[in-house]
């Protein structure tokens, strides 16, 4: 336990380097707010479940929005010692390399927890208080694995934020590259993939008659990005992203279709829970390659 | 010339941008986003007196416009500032207000050419896709089109710079013109809703609360103006128009522009007092590193 000792000094400042930043403080004020709004929405709305309900609507925004907050967390992880020469310092000290990116990686990872609770409780308090709804335990078994996923989900944007402050020369490029990636992938890749789908088809998205093969190609890209696997696990939409064409929804809708057991949602959606899992594993693996090996000099040579 | 310096500086910010691969990104992405939207949006049968105006996505372009003017703001004064050239630029016979006069000419000049560029991407797509017909009359509003949605880009524009004045270093700063811009731009009918729900416990779309607060976001006066929609925004308040806006060809382009001239006069004010603030916040600024 003494030789990781290392890391958990790490994981612990940059928990704390985060905590205590005022852009921390704005974020999260912010998408508090943001997710505050949107479910008090839903919470007054008809009669029916509003707890489901007003998680389906959650969930778009969280996989429209809530990646930023993964990529503000881990953006300037590494370029912020490197441009203010501490990592060299660090360095000389008896600690290796990979001790200093896995306690980043950690303390980001734990900051993450914070971020994803902070919304969910927000979430189900609001939609408690507006509609009086009654909390049964089914909904809160399905409550945790909807915290999971979505930490899941985000924690793929802050290894991305991670990597990509591994092989830039400053934050602000990080950051810019991160938010074009974020927009392009999660906000608009519903249509960009329909509109390449129907070029390369020849076939007009709205022309309903004979249309597998645009339908099929569009499902395929759709795949590229884990905001399509997102949505998959937890409402069943294979797109949740704007003016995004929709094909071969599952028969279980999302971990909110209380008419299935958790098992049978399993059975269907288990692929892209296991993409969720896995595309962040493989960037964090990434990033530590890319690190070990990496000139660490203030403007990298 | 006198003004010599503003024209260099100007000239300078410009070539900085175009070599600049952060930016050429962004770039990129929203020319992708215009054309994929546009391509999407023609796709849909549209029943309106004008084909070509009515196939315009005017809600994805207000959306992701503000992006531009971020991308091209947001760092103006804090880069500078932060390497210390802003400190050895000003050895020189040169006022504080030429090198602010001069990023902005040369920014502002960017974002119009880049609107021009984007305008021809969206009319081309449906000319080349869905062989839509234009006409003189639709020449001219797009014409007016183009020069609104240019006011509104330079808004963002406008506030990217003036929050670069402000704060320490650029991160921070396009953190903040992000925040600002899902806020403004994306969920602010949405959580305006939710305010007057709460303050009023009305869920109807159309109080006169809602209205009278919806003025605040240049969204709206854009949305106005152009469409005749009251918000543009995801999830927002919708609200069926009686006068479709500037790309209504029911009405004549004067008669829409005496009904929307004060949504036209604020969209053109903003930037200018932002501008303004801006101008007296930097000279008065202690540049030190």
């Amino acid at each position: 336990m003494k030789k990781y000792r290392n890391v958990f000094v790490i994981a612990q400042k940059e928990f704390a380097d985060n905590i205590w930043s005022p852009r921390f403080a704005i974020l999260v004020l912010v998408f508090t707010t943001i997710v505050f709004s949107l479910s008090y929405g839903s919470g007054i709305g008809p009669e029916g479940n509003a707890i489901s309900r007003g998680y389906l609507d959650i969930s778009h925004i969280v996989s429209l929005f809530l990646p930023f907050m993964g990529i503000a967390l881990g953006f300037d992880a590494i370029t912020k010692e490197r441009e203010s020469g501490s990592l060299n310092v660090l360095l000389t000290h008896p600690i290796y390399r990979d001790n200093i990116i896995a306690g980043k990686t950690l303390g980001a990872m734990i900051t993450l927890i914070l971020v994803v609770f902070i919304s969910i409780f927000t979430v189900l308090g609001t939609i408690l208080l507006a509609s009086g709804t009654e909390l049964s335990s089914p909904i809160l078994n399905r409550l945790v694995i909807f915290a999971i996923l979505t930490y899941l989900y985000l924690s793929i944007f802050l290894s991305l934020g991670i990597l990509s402050s591994i092989v830039t020369k400053n934050a602000t490029k990080s950051l810019v590259y991160n938010i074009a990636i974020w927009v392009a992938l999660c906000i608009v890749f519903g249509m960009i993939c329909a509109t390449t789908a129907s070029i390369i088809t020849e076939h007009k998205p709205t022309d309903l008659d004979d249309n597998e093969r645009f339908l099929g190609l569009n499902a395929d890209i759709q795949k590229l990005t884990p905001a399509h696997h997102y949505a998959m696990a937890v409402s069943g939409r294979p797109s949740l992203s704007w003016f995004g064409v929709s094909s071969e929804k599952p028969s279980v809708e999302g971990i909110f279709d209380m008419e299935y057991t958790l098992e049978q949602w399993w059975n269907e959606l288990w692929i892209n829970v296991l993409i969720l899992i896995i595309t962040p594993i493989f960037l964090v693996i990434m990033a530590f390659i890319t690190f070990l090996r990496q000139d660490v000099s203030k403007d990298m040579g | 010339m006198k003004n010599n310096n503003v024209f260099v500086v100007a000239q300078k910010e410009v070539a900085d941008h175009l070599q600049d691969a952060g930016f050429l990104v962004l770039l990129a992405t929203y020319t992708v986003i215009v054309f994929a939207s546009t391509y999407m949006y023609g796709s849909l049968a549209h029943d309106d007196n004008s084909v070509l105006l009515s196939s315009i996505n005017v809600k994805i372009i207000s959306q992701f416009t503000p992006l531009l003017g971020i991308a091209l703001g947001f760092d103006v004064v804090v880069r500078e500032q932060k390497s210390g050239s802003l400190n050895v630029l000003l050895t020189h016979p040169l006022f504080r207000d030429n090198i602010l006069a001069g990023k902005l000419l040369g920014s502002t000049l960017l974002i119009a050419a880049i609107i021009v560029f984007s305008v021809f991407v969206a009319v081309g797509t449906l000319l080349i896709f869905y062989g839509v017909e234009i006409g003189y009359m639709e020449l001219i509003r797009i014409a007016v089109f183009t020069i609104l949605t240019f006011f509104y880009a330079v808004t963002f524009l406008g506030i990217a710079i003036f929050i670069s004045t402000i704060v320490k270093n650029s991160t921070d700063s396009l953190i903040s013109n992000i925040v600002i811009w899902i806020f403004v731009c994306i969920l602010f009918g949405a959580i305006l809703k939710t305010v007057v729900a709460i303050l009023t416990g009305q869920t109807s779309n159309e109080g006169i609360l809602i209205t009278q607060l919806l003025n605040i976001s240049p969204l709206h006066h854009y949305g106005e103006a152009v469409i005749g929609r009251a918000d543009l925004s995801f999830m927002g308040i919708n609200v069926e128009p009686i006068i479709g806006g500037i790309f209504d060809t029911k009405y004549t382009l004067t008669q829409c522009l005496t009904e929307f001239w004060m949504n036209i006069v604020v969209l053109i004010m903003t930037p200018v007092i932002l501008l303004i603030i801006t101008f007296i916040t930097f000279l008065r600024k202690d540049i030190t590193l």
